[in-house]
């Protein structure tokens, strides 16, 4: 018996440890943070018509925007906090760096107080690409997966 | 057998019974009566009860069922009012013990079975392929997130593009300082 609870623990620590990627799914519902997640098809789609130019984002003419470094993507997650939430959404990309073995590709900081870290993980499935970028104001992080 | 008694006396002797004036002898003959003889359909239903009780009648009941029925009632008192000791109450946690030990193929059968169900949970949430909620509801939608991550791409990058354009900057220059000195060091060498 203990044995078998031995390997249950084991196989739960699994799960656990698979559900480290789902560190961001819990802004879905947070107020004072803008999320937004695009699956598969309608990332599909969506990029297809923005490709295109057949879209006007904000009156501002989107005709010609080279959107090629989302062609090796499928799905992507947007968040962008704002307030005290700000804090909350870089303690977790800390934790990403430190606990979850994720490589920082680069980090930059400006005189105008526009940060960026970009972050990439290659051994989780999805594979992720990281992008968080820091303002005065807001703090927002691009998520984009592909599936192996 | 033959029976002395007619039909009246027999219903006499039934009005008895019901009222608990009977004999044993009296009860006795009104079951062999009912066993026996042919009975009028008015009496059809004394037959039947009369043919039970005898059938009841021959069961025999242990000599000692009065005491062990008081020894049970007297026991149920006693637990319901007797408070449990510590040791019947730790006895009481025990809800279920195995008599003997289950074959080994049992635990094997057991462990396997936890081991699928947790390796096909495994399987599947690392193959879900949609982990997250969609929230855009049309394409147009999504296509306006995708040109906002791109801003917010294009403004993370922005100061390394800065950069690479003041070092691009600062490579020409020195070449081009050194295109202009490169005939003045031909010189000096040859």
């Amino acid at each position: 018996m203990k044995k078998v609870l031995l390997v249950a623990v084991i196989a739960l620590c699994g799960i656990a440890a698979q559900a480290q990627n789902k560190i961001f799914e819990k802004y879905a519902k947070m107020e004072g943070v803008e999320y937004v997640c695009i699956n598969k098809a309608m990332f599909s789609a969506g990029l297809s018509i923005a490709t295109a130019g057949q879209v006007v984002v904000d009156e501002a003419n989107t005709q010609g925007t080279d959107l090629s470094k989302f062609a090796n993507y499928n799905r992507m997650l947007i968040i962008t906090a704002k307030g005290d939430k700000i804090q909350q959404l870089l303690g977790d990309i800390q934790k990403l760096e430190k606990e979850k073995d994720y490589e920082v590709l680069m980090q930059s900081h400006s005189a105008d107080g526009n940060d960026a870290t970009f972050l990439y993980n290659e051994n989780a499935n999805p594979n992720e690409f990281i992008i968080c970028n820091i303002r005065e104001e807001d703090c927002s992080v691009v998520v984009l997966l592909k599936d192996k | 057998m033959t029976y002395n008694m007619n039909i009246e006396q027999i219903k006499s002797l039934v009005a008895r019974f019901y009222e608990g004036q009977t004999t044993l002898e009296e009860e006795r003959l009104l079951a062999d009566f009912f066993r026996h003889e042919d009975v009028p359909d008015e009496m059809q239903q004394d037959k039947q009860l009369f043919l039970v009780l005898a059938q009841n009648s021959e069961q025999v009941m242990p000599n000692d069922i009065a005491e062990e029925i008081t020894a049970f009632v007297n026991n149920l008192g006693k637990t319901e009012k007797q408070p449990l000791s510590h040791e019947d109450r730790q006895r009481k946690g025990v809800v279920f013990h195995l008599k003997t030990p289950p074959k080994m193929w049992y635990r094997a059968a057991a462990t396997l079975t936890l081991l699928l169900a947790l390796g096909g949970g495994m399987f599947v949430y690392r193959h879900q392929t949609l982990p997250f909620r969609d929230t855009c509801r049309t394409p147009e939608e999504a296509a306006g997130a995708i040109f906002y991550a791109n801003d917010i791409i294009n403004r993370s990058t922005a100061p390394f593009l800065r950069s690479t354009m003041i070092a691009n900057e600062q490579v020409n220059n020195i070449n081009e300082t050194l295109g202009k000195i490169q005939p003045y060091i031909n010189k000096q060498l040859y």
